[in-house]
């Protein structure tokens, strides 16, 4: 029991990275990119293709090396610059002739399907990993073990949080940030260059994107249609959090990610309890966006009441 | 070759009904609705319970005539609209994308897990082709295909009556200027939700024409690529807003979607890669079309009342 809310954490962080850079795109583009998922998986896929050239070497306790560090890294920059690529290519001109807004929608579903094909030709469809050691566990009490790579993701989630936190609300140009996602033509007037700031936020989001793929990977598998199975749940922590807000969607991606590990459980439970015959085991993954519905239907404005501008 | 016009009018029927549903939806009413395949499956699944004869493991065996089962999928579908409608249509243009997309993968979750109803994975087959028995298998698919385009020629008088009249043009100022449309009196949320439906029927019936010229289906008959994104093309490429569009669309888009499979077949890739491949080409297709002819094949002319007069 303990070890699916322990599960629902170390998920909720790779969470938490991808609804950060779906926000982000949200926060200064106001279309929610349905490619988020896709770009998570294409971002951990990619630190798997550059470990094909890089040495793994060694770390102490945990599985993986200084290679994978140095994979993430040049993960994150090449994300940062698909995912720019990306929006001056497709999104900017929409942008410019005011296009409805459904185009964008469009646009973003479409580029899912895209990159979703290229991930199956490059990589195929079997599950990857990108070590094959044995973990070292880490038993604490009450039956409780967890991995050095598990700790390892929650620590640098939090480090990775916090960078973002203070850059958004403690610098200048995270300021210019917020100041041009609540009204971009008073920002410009005061000197602030919204193109810039817009390309700023897109590299923010490939690199948060990435890094949450590569996570993903470290501690469960690398599979073609991990991203997109975990879009619900990182639309849930942006809509819930609030968005462009950090730890909201920090705390609503740790309430997702525990409800499918440990929500499940809990459920059929209650199911075997009461004699009802489901199998809660198929329905895993769409708790989370039933709790979704749920949430867009009585508090559309997330429980958190974070705005970006009062943090 | 005739064998394959005769797949080609039974699956382009099929897709034509189901993507003028979508494009009530989109085209008309602007609401993104990725609920599709959900819906198309519930059609389905309704019509193929219905008609099989008895089968052990799952509800099944009432074997009532095809156009009950068909008519019921619509029905059946067009409920499960109203439902996804009484939850979602409150909520915002991209709101209502999610969660219809979400609620869509729900539909096809309860599918997948209850065996009781659905046979799970392993599918439900022996569905009834109406006239097979009559006019031999040779021409079977002949024979369904004229039933199809029948079908299709009934919905497309009945859909376009509908977006010509009074109703059909409060749904497109609806789409382009909603508190307009609140200041002239109309209810918007109630002409979605009657567009939702209506389109939600359309799209149950399209994946029940699906299922009985398939014969067999199983959860992963209706995948997403092909049951939402695959009409979204269609409706995009045909033209947003004219119905007339969408059943080229249809048509042209599963010609060439089904010609890709025979073509690929000589090309020197390994089989496994092919379905990703047209999936690329679908998806740059319609990247292409939002960047370059936002308007489709043939997009809306002005509207026009059918009961104005013809002078200008």
């Amino acid at each position: 029991m303990l070890g699916s809310i322990l599960d629902g954490i170390i998920l909720g962080c790779t969470i938490t990275l991808g609804g950060l850079g779906i926000s982000y795109v949200l926060l200064l583009q106001n279309y929610f990119n349905f490619t988020g998922g896709t770009f998570f998986t294409l971002g951990a896929y990619l630190a798997f293709a550059f470990l094909g050239f890089i040495p793994m070497g060694s770390f102490p306790l945990v599985t993986f090396g200084p290679g994978l560090i140095l994979a993430l890294v040049l993960a994150m920059i090449a994300m940062g610059l698909i995912m720019t690529v990306t929006d001056k290519l497709l999104y900017r001109p929409l942008r410019e002739r005011n296009a409805p807004f459904m185009f964008f929608y469009l646009t973003a579903f479409g580029m899912l399907f895209v990159l979703r094909s290229i991930i199956y030709l490059v990589w195929g469809a079997q599950l990857k990993n990108y070590v094959s050691g044995i973990p070292h566990y880490l038993r604490g009490p009450a039956g409780i073990s967890v991995t050095w790579d598990e700790i390892f993701v929650i620590v640098a989630t939090l480090v990775i949080v916090a960078i973002v936190y203070f850059f958004q609300y403690h610098t200048k140009l995270g300021k210019g940030m917020l100041a041009t996602a609540n009204n971009s033509e008073l920002a410009e007037l005061s000197g602030i260059r919204n193109r810039d700031i817009n390309t700023l936020t897109t590299i923010i989001a490939g690199i948060l994107t990435a890094t949450g793929g590569v996570f993903y990977g470290l501690t469960i598998q690398l599979r073609p249609m991990m991203g997109f199975t975990l879009l619900m749940a990182m639309f849930f922590a942006v809509v819930t959090g609030g968005e462009g807000a950090i730890l909201g969607t920090f705390g609503a991606g740790l309430i997702i990610g525990i409800t499918q590990e440990f929500g499940s459980s809990l459920l059929q439970m209650l199911w075997d309890a009461t004699g009802v015959p489901i199998q809660m085991g198929g329905y895993k993954a769409t708790l989370s966006f039933l709790l979704l519905v749920v949430i867009l239907i009585f508090q559309p404005q997330g429980i958190f009441k974070g705005t970006p501008l009062e943090k | 070759m005739d064998a394959y016009i005769a797949a080609l009018l039974c699956m382009g029927a099929a897709y034509a009904i189901l993507t003028i549903g979508y494009n009530l939806h989109w085209g008309y009413t602007g609401l993104f609705n990725l609920a599709v395949f959900g819906l198309a499956a519930a059609g389905g699944y309704t019509s193929v319970i219905l008609t099989t004869p008895a089968a052990g493991g799952h509800l099944g065996g009432f074997g009532l005539p095809y156009i009950v089962g068909i008519l019921a999928g619509a029905v059946v579908a067009g409920l499960l609209g109203a439902a996804i409608g009484t939850v979602t249509l409150r909520l915002e243009f991209g709101f209502f994308a999610i969660a219809t997309l979400g609620l869509g993968k729900f539909v096809i979750a309860v599918f997948k897990n209850e065996k009781w109803l659905t046979n799970g994975v392993w599918g439900i087959g022996g569905i009834p082709k109406p006239l097979s028995g009559v006019v031999g298998s040779a021409y079977a698919n002949w024979a369904y295909g004229g039933i199809a385009v029948l079908i299709l020629i009934v919905v497309y008088y009945l859909v376009q009556k509908l977006v010509t009249s009074p109703w059909g043009r409060v749904q497109m100022a609806i789409k382009d200027d909603e508190h307009l449309t609140q200041m002239l009196g109309k209810n918007p949320w109630r002409y979605r939700m009657e567009s939702l439906v209506i389109g939600s029927m359309l799209m149950g019936l399209g994946g029940a024409v699906y299922a009985h010229y398939q014969g067999y289906i199983n959860p992963k008959s209706y995948t997403d690529i092909m049951w939402a994104f695959l009409p979204l093309l269609m409706v995009v490429g045909g033209g947003s807003g004219n119905n007339r569009g969408s059943i080229l669309g249809a048509f042209v888009i599963w010609g060439a979607w089904s010609l890709s499979e025979i073509f690929a077949g000589y090309l020197p890739i390994a089989s496994m890669k092919i379905p990703h491949i047209r999936t690329l080409a679908v998806g740059l297709l319609i990247i292409a079309i939002l960047r370059w002819r936002p308007a489709g094949l043939i997009g809306r002319k002005r509207a026009v009342s059918s009961s104005a007069s013809s002078k200008e």
